[in-house]
């Protein structure tokens, strides 16, 4: 690790809360948990404020009686984005323990180191939450990244595309009516619309240049979800299609959804003549997944969504 | 220094508010002002606040800086610390230790010496923090993390017990409670794993899916009334 920490001082607050949280538990040595879990998240909360990055300790397990008295939980919400795991070792400490409660769900972890004096914390790096499944019980701090890396995480996922959004009629400008992207041509649906559903489709045109001329496909994605359903599951269909001065997709163009963990789930190419496509999956409460369109060297175009 | 003070406020000043590129040359602009040794610096225990308050206030004004001196860096001191300093008065006044017969630090004062009589700051160090949680907690008979405790040892409506993945009794909810939860130190997943012979990636699963909502609504409902 060859970043240079960044030191930010803990308030009396941090310190009241840290109190009155450990008050509550059932050993010192969790009690000792506790007050530090509390003290790193106040700080980092403290430090998220100079970016103007808003965040809700209401929201967060760690300020919930029940969640942190169970759990060794030091995770912070942010407003627009999701959980923080704030992550504080002690002085000697060479690896950073990520309990199995926060190693998904996360968008990142933000590591802390307590000098001996709890009047101020050393942030010394960020962990993407790629580096982390369910099987990473520790890392090592050289493989901390900068707290730079936090900031690029967080600006992709402002780059996401919100589809329970769409479901409330929220759009991004870019994503446009049917008849308007497809410009009146025909949308091929291969499953019928049930009465009890609420669809929803919207289109984007995406272009690339390729050998001095510019190349032009349609993405269509359509979400579907019950009327009535407590379930937040939905099911999207990707539909991809020439534009309008062609009769078919670019040979050899290659669509991949990939899950939260970048495996890759579905896929399909473009054979010759091919005038559409479509992939067709179910999405769970906020899972994440991410559409990777391909076509050899030519282009690359990954979207992410949620 | 000076030039990289400079290259930081130049790059700020060049970004959108909000913009990547502005939180990143924010974030190496507190980096370099934490290694001025001229910041003004008190022990009074509110420092930490007042300190805090400041990078805040530095972040979102910085635009507004305007170099006082030939030397950048000797402005920023004197700009932070014109603000610092009325932070660290305000908490004086919140006390009621204001003294108007006290010599209090001026605004645009460049020294660092900390003028203000100290008031003994009772930090907890790390190797002391056990001794004083172990206090606090005697003062706390009825304290939710026993009941929590009591529940999943006790479990008396066995939800927890009865909770395992097929053919893996020994993996169930509350033995793995216990040994991932309630016992300090924790064992690691893979450990239990090979101790009990179970695919890791088949307890981390049981133990994500099935135990933690068990568990989550116990500390939702045992929490809710403390």
């Amino acid at each position: 690790m060859n970043h240079q920490p960044l030191t930010i001082m803990l308030d009396r607050q941090a310190h009241r809360y840290a109190q009155q949280f450990a008050r509550e538990q059932i050993t010192p040595e969790k009690g000792k948990q506790v007050y530090l879990n509390t003290l790193v998240v106040s700080g980092v909360n403290n430090y998220l404020k100079c970016f103007s990055i808003s965040t809700n300790l209401a929201q967060s397990n760690c300020w919930q009686p029940g969640m942190r008295a169970m759990f060794n939980v030091a995770d912070l919400m942010l407003s627009q984005f999701g959980k923080l795991e704030c992550l504080g070792i002690l002085p000697q400490q060479t690896t950073v323990m990520i309990p199995p409660e926060a190693r998904e769900d996360r968008i990142g972890y933000l590591v802390a180191r307590f000098p001996e004096e709890l009047q101020q914390l050393e942030l010394l790096g960020f962990i993407p939450s790629q580096m982390v499944n369910s099987t990473t019980e520790t890392i090592e701090l050289d493989q901390l990244q900068s707290l730079d890396t936090l900031f690029d995480t967080l600006e992709s996922l402002q780059k996401q595309i919100k589809l329970r959004q769409w479901l409330n009629g929220v759009f991004t400008m870019d994503w446009q009516p049917l008849e308007s992207v497809m410009a009146g041509r025909m949308v091929r649906s291969l499953t019928e619309p049930e009465p009890e559903q609420i669809a929803i489709a919207r289109g984007k045109e995406i272009s690339w240049k390729q050998d001095d001329s510019e190349q032009k496909i349609i993405l269509i994605v359509k979400i579907t979800k019950p009327n009535e359903s407590p379930s937040e599951a939905i099911n999207c269909y990707l539909q991809l299609y020439p534009d309008g001065d062609n009769q078919s997709l670019p040979t050899g163009l290659t669509v991949k959804v990939l899950d939260a963990s970048k495996e890759v789930c579905l896929s399909a190419i473009a054979q010759d003549r091919d005038d559409w496509m479509q992939l067709e999956f179910t999405c769970q409460s906020a899972e994440e997944f991410t559409i990777e369109l391909n076509l050899g060297e030519n282009f690359q175009k990954i979207l992410r969504f949620c | 220094m000076e030039e990289q003070i400079k290259e930081a406020i130049a790059l700020i000043r060049s970004c959108d508010s909000q913009s990547l590129q502005r939180q990143k040359s924010l974030n190496r602009l507190l980096l370099l002002i934490q290694q001025l040794p001229e910041i003004y610096r008190s022990s009074h225990q509110d420092y930490p606040e007042a300190y805090n308050r400041t990078l805040e206030w530095i972040c979102h004004n910085i635009d507004r800086f305007e170099p006082s001196h030939e030397s950048i860096k000797k402005s920023l001191v004197i700009w932070i610390n014109g603000y610092l300093k009325w932070r660290i008065r305000d908490l004086y006044i919140a006390d009621h230790t204001y003294d108007p017969r006290r010599v209090y630090p001026q605004a645009y004062e460049e020294s660092n010496i900390d003028p203000l009589e100290n008031i003994s700051d009772p930090r907890f160090s790390l190797s002391l923090i056990d001794r004083h949680i172990a206090e606090i907690q005697t003062e706390q008979q009825n304290r939710l993390g026993i009941a929590i405790f009591n529940y999943i040892q006790q479990d008396q409506e066995q939800n927890l017990t009865n909770t395992y993945p097929r053919q893996h009794r020994q993996c169930n909810c509350q033995c793995l409670a216990i040994r991932l939860l309630l016992q300090q130190p924790p064992e690691k997943i893979s450990e239990i794993a090979r101790e009990l012979k179970v695919n890791n990636q088949t307890l981390y699963s049981h133990w994500k899916h099935k135990c933690l909502p068990l568990l989550q609504s116990i500390g939702e409902q045992l929490g809710g009334s403390y």
